[in-house]
């Protein structure tokens, strides 16, 4: 829905009417979409039912009954003039908007929305303060517009939510650097309500996070370690708070399922360290006594991967077989639209073990990239269940999007999941005693990876 | 022991919002030029096919300008920014009056 709104809204601009058609359930989506991009007069036509569990007498028989007649007396209707929509009172940077004990504190949050159900912590005056005594940046700095409800993201607004959140001052410079990442029009924060339900991910890379008391071994990704926890739960507010992405219907967060927010995953610097391995902030085009953050979207997580043997090759196989089994046939998005970043965690005792047999981040991604497997049957009947109704791998060939790996003629023929072996992320991180690891799928062009260094100079 | 009250700010942040006044419609779509934009998701075509039949039968003498002419704004920011540029140049030289851009969900 939010694509749609925004073509309706360009269209609008050149000064052509237009009429959006949606399924059932996603006008209030569509609404606040269109109200944020000021076009509320856009009227929405939307599909009784679920368009894919319809079949095809179904669908055909509601189009010509219900949705065409609806759409052409939407493009012959009158629309009132727009009255430019008064803007909601917004109060002031540093006004006081509520006087409460913390019970009344944490009523006021919830029914406004400005919460994420659990508790928050009252910024005040004097703790929004500490934790701006923690950049060198002006409060009232704009890091960018945060759509869907195109809200400025500023130093201020971060340092509010970060106190909301429970971070520590210190987080400062950690939460700056997300924000940032968070607006960059790269990520497409916008399609963070998208139906798949995806959830950032943030990895943390570098000497800040030893510094700051993150948890990169045993439990990486388990709640507990404040640093990890409340920085994570932060993204999750601020994404509530700044675009918008309350859950629908009547706002634009339509996760069908969806996942909680994910707590920090902090690399495991001295394991890289000790391995001679490039870090992933090196990865990602950083110096080395750079702390870096990267965001980007988790829309699912494998199974744990425990792999041992006398050759390289049990491990290897080992992350191809349950990594390439969570990715699975969402593959199919990758393809689609010509972004898709995996990431794979890494147990250290596994990369110590892989190193031993000369094996380096670049051969874990060659084998992955080459081994990861999926029929292209599979792909398509997937992707038409999704929604991509026109998917076909001979078309992306076709057009140059897939390589000659991709072509041939039988349906069960199986292509690699992932076009570019450069494309997949490796962190080391978890339990050092244990030999597991664990993949991150990533949403294609939702949420690709976007990093920035942390300013830790305030 | 009286419980302290707390003095709390604001956690969102100030709302851009540009509004673009509503266009005039046809009262019918005799002589009228639509066009339709796909995302590539949903069975578009199908829809695209009946609103057609539906609106001609109507309306008699409607054109129809098809998805292709435009391409999918559903993708790559890239892609969809080169898309969503090029439209009010599309759309005069098409000569459009209306637009159908579906299929969200």
């Amino acid at each position: 829905m939010p694509a749609v709104m925004r073509a309706a809204a360009a269209v609008e601009r050149a000064g052509v009417p237009a009429v959006a058609i949606g399924g059932a359930g996603f006008e209030g989506m569509g609404r606040a979409i269109g109200k944020s991009m000021g076009i509320p007069h856009v009227p929405i036509v939307s599909y009784p039912g679920v368009i894919l569990t319809d079949d095809t007498a179904t669908f055909g028989a509601k189009m010509r009954e219900q949705v065409a007649p609806a759409v052409v007396a939407a493009l012959t209707a009158s629309v009132a003039p727009a009255a430019a929509s008064p803007p909601d009172a917004e109060p002031a940077r540093r006004e006081i908007v509520f006087r409460g004990a913390l019970d009344a504190v944490q009523d006021h949050f919830e029914e406004r929305g400005w919460s994420d159900g659990l508790p928050v912590v009252p910024p005040t005056l004097d703790r929004v303060d500490a934790f701006l005594a923690h950049t060198r940046r002006a409060e009232h700095e704009v890091l960018g517009v945060l759509a869907p409800e195109l809200r400025e993201a500023t130093v201020w607004n971060v340092a509010v939510n970060g106190v909301l959140a429970g971070c520590r001052p210190a987080h400062m410079p950690v939460l700056l650097g997300i924000a940032e990442c968070l607006v960059d029009p790269e990520f497409r924060i916008a399609d963070a309500g998208s139906t798949p339900g995806w959830e950032p991910l943030v990895v943390l890379s570098g000497p800040a996070a030893e510094r700051l008391g993150f948890n990169s071994g045993t439990g990486a990704m388990r709640v507990g370690r404040r640093a990890n926890t409340s920085i994570g739960r932060f993204v999750r507010l601020y994404m509530r708070n700044l675009p918008g992405l309350r859950i629908a219907p009547d706002h634009t967060d339509q996760g069908a399922i969806a996942s909680s927010f994910n707590v920090v995953l902090a690399e495991n610097d001295e394991a890289v360290r000790g391995l001679g391995w490039p870090s992933f902030r090196h990865d990602r085009g950083f110096g080395d006594d750079d702390s870096v953050v990267t965001v980007q979207s988790c829309v699912t997580i494998s199974a744990p991967i425990y792999s041992g043997g006398d050759h390289a090759r049990d491990h290897l196989d080992a992350l191809t077989l349950i990594f390439g089994n969570a990715i699975g046939p969402w593959a199919y998005t990758g393809m689609e639209f010509g972004a898709w970043h995996p990431l794979l965690v890494l147990g250290p005792s596994i990369a110590r073990a892989l190193s031993g047999h000369g094996i380096g981040k670049p051969e874990i991604r060659a084998h992955l990239a080459a081994h990861m497997r999926i029929s292209v049957a599979a792909l398509e009947r997937c992707a038409w269940q999704v929604g991509s109704t026109s998917f076909r791998v001979d078309e992306l060939v076709r057009r140059g999007k897939l390589d000659a790996r991709y072509a041939g003629s039988d349906p069960e023929r199986l292509v690699p999941m992932c076009p570019r072996a450069d494309d997949i992320g490796i962190v080391l991180a978890g339990n050092e005693s244990r030999n597991q690891s664990r993949g991150y799928v990533q949403n294609h062009v939702q949420g690709v990876p976007v990093s920035r260094r942390i300013e830790e100079d305030g | 022991m009286a419980e302290a009250d707390y003095e709390v700010v604001w956690p969102l942040g100030h709302r851009i919002v540009g509004d673009v006044a509503a266009h005039e419609r046809p009262a019918e779509l005799t002589g009228r030029t639509v066009a339709y934009l796909w995302d590539e998701l949903f069975r578009g075509p199908e829809m695209f096919a009946i609103i057609s039949e539906v609106a001609r039968e109507r309306f008699g003498d409607v054109s129809f300008v098809g998805w292709e002419e435009f391409g999918n704004f559903h993708a790559s920011m890239a892609q969809e920014r080169r898309v969503l540029e090029a439209l009010p140049e599309l759309l005069r030289t098409h000569r459009v009056d209306l637009v159908v851009a579906a299929v969200g969900a």
